[in-house]
C-alpha cells in the first residue's frame, strides 16, 4: 500500500523528506468533453526499450515508446529499487496501460490514442527534466495531443 | 512526478497524475490528479484485472471535464492483489554455492513465467541472465566490481544492471511456479488465479534464497568501500527499505 502509515519506517521517513517544488500561480487548461480528448501517456518508471540505450539517472531526457513496439520490448530500468516491479512483470498495464487507453478510444469514450508514449526516469531532480519536458510539450502539440495522463510508480 | 504536469499544463494541455503518495501530491498540487490507495509500482493496481485498470483510468480521465484546478479525487476501491494469496507456494530453492546454481535450479519457473505472460521483464543489462549471476557472485565472492562487459557501461553500473535482472529473474520464478506445468493460460484465466502478493515474493527472495541473503550482506559490506560509487551504489539502489539490514 502507497499509504504512509502502512510503510516501514526507513520508507515513510524517505518519502516524507522528498523534497517537492512549489508552483505558484500555476497553468490550469479550461475544461473539455472528454469524448474530445486526444491523449498520450507518460510515465515515470525509466522504460526502455529492450537493446536500447537506458535512460541514465539525473539526464532528466526521456524515452519515446512509438505504437509499433511490443510490450515484449519495454523493460524498466528505473534506478529506485523501492517499488513494485512484480506488477509490471505479470501485466504491463499495471504501469503502461495503453492497452486500456487504446480500449477507452476505441469505444469512443475519448477520441484518439495517441501512437507514441512517453517516459522519464523519476527520482531526477526536477531543474534536470524541465527543458525536456518543454521539448515533449512542443512535440504534443505537433500531433494534436491535447490530454496527458501522467503515471508516476 | 507531478512537477512534468505543471510544465505541461503550460502548453495548454490538460494534464491528469496518476498518484500513488497522497503527500506528494498535496504538497505539488498538479493541475488535476487521482490519487490510487495501490502500492507503489502499480499505478493502475492488480494486475490482470483490467476491469479495475480501465475503471482507474477512466476516473482519472474524467478530470479533464472539472473547471476546479488543484483538485486531488480519491479512488474508492482497493487492490486485491495486495493481501497475500493463502495458495501460492513459495518456488523450493534448496542450498545453493552461488546464484549460477540457483538460478539454474529456478529455471523451469523462470520459464514457466515466460510462457504464461509472453514476455520477461529480464534484459536491462544487455547481457544473458548467466552472465549476470556470474558477474553478481563474483561481487559477492571478491567483494571487489569485474570489468563490464559492455563498453558504454561503468563497472559499478554494470553491477547496480545486472543485479536488476537477477531480481527480475527470480521475481519472474516466484511468479511462473504458481503455475508451474500447466499450458500458458490466457489473460483472463491468469484474472482468475490470485497470484502471490509482492510482500510474498520479496519475502521469499530477500529472506530465503541464496542470491537474496548474500546481497543483503553485500549491502553491509559494500556501504564500507572507499569508492562513493559503489558505497552510493550499496547504500541506496541494491536492496528495498523493507529488507535493508541497517539504515
Amino acid at each position: 500500500m502507497a499509504r504512509l502509515h502502512d510503510s516501514v519506517d526507513n520508507e515513510r521517513a524517505h518519502l516524507e523528506a522528498l523534497a517537492c517544488p512549489e508552483f505558484k500561480n500555476a497553468a490550469f487548461t479550461s475544461p473539455r468533453p472528454l469524448e474530445e480528448c486526444r491523449v498520450a501517456l507518460i510515465s515515470t518508471a525509466g522504460l526502455m526499450l529492450r537493446g536500447g540505450d537506458n535512460i541514465r539517472a539525473g539526464t532528466g531526457g526521456y524515452q519515446t515508446i512509438d505504437h509499433s513496439v511490443a510490450d515484449t520490448d519495454i523493460l524498466i530500468n528505473h534506478v529506485s529499487v523501492n517499488f513494485d516491479r512484480t506488477a509490471f512483470a505479470e501485466d504491463i498495464n499495471t504501469v503502461f496501460p495503453r492497452q486500456r487507453l487504446q480500449e477507452l478510444a476505441q469505444q469512443g469514450t475519448v477520441a484518439h490514442a495517441a501512437s507514441e508514449h512517453y517516459s522519464f526516469m523519476g527520482a531526477t531532480a526536477p531543474e534536470k527534466m524541465e527543458s525536456h519536458v518543454h521539448t515533449l510539450a512542443a512535440e504534443l502539440k505537433s500531433k494534436d495531443i491535447n490530454t496527458v495522463c501522467l503515471l508516476p510508480v | 512526478m507531478s512537477a512534468i504536469a505543471h510544465w505541461i499544463e503550460q502548453h495548454e494541455i490538460s494534464t491528469i497524475v496518476i498518484g500513488l503518495v497522497r503527500l506528494h501530491l498535496e504538497k505539488i498540487l498538479p493541475p488535476r490528479a487521482l490519487w490510487v490507495p495501490f502500492e507503489l509500482g502499480r499505478p493502475l493496481g492488480a494486475p490482470t484485472d483490467s476491469a479495475l485498470q480501465q475503471r482507474v483510468l477512466l476516473q482519472a480521465l474524467q478530470l479533464v471535464e472539472t473547471s476546479t484546478p488543484r483538485q486531488i479525487v480519491d479512488f474508492a476501491e482497493e487492490d486485491s492483489r495486495a493481501l497475500p494469496a493463502p495458495d501460492w507456494s513459495a518456488p523450493e530453492v534448496g542450498e545453493h554455492p552461488s546464484i549460477r546454481h540457483e538460478y539454474e535450479c529456478l529455471k523451469p519457473a523462470y520459464e514457466q513465467h515466460i510462457a504464461n505472460t509472453g514476455r520477461t521483464t529480464v534484459g536491462v543489462s544487455g547481457v544473458p541472465i548467466e552472465q549476470c549471476a556470474e558477474l553478481v557472485d563474483h561481487v559477492i565472492n571478491n567483494h571487489t566490481v569485474v570489468k563490464s562487459p559492455r563498453d558504454n557501461f561503468s563497472d559499478v553500473l554494470m553491477l547496480r544492471l545486472a543485479i536488476d535482472d537477477i531480481k527480475a529473474c527470480y521475481a519472474e520464478a516466484a511468479l511462473g511456479a504458481f503455475l508451474i506445468d500447466q499450458p500458458a493460460p490466457s489473460y483472463e484465466q491468469r484474472a482468475n488465479t490470485i497470484g502471490p502478493s509482492s510482500r510474498q515474493i520479496g519475502d521469499w527472495f530477500w529472506l530465503t534464497t541464496y542470491a537474496g541473503s548474500r546481497l543483503r550482506l553485500l549491502r553491509e559490506t559494500l556501504i564500507q568501500s572507499d569508492d562513493a560509487k559503489l558505497e552510493n551504489l550499496a547504500r541506496m539502489f541494491i536492496i528495498p527499505h523493507r529488507w535493508r539490514l541497517s539504515a
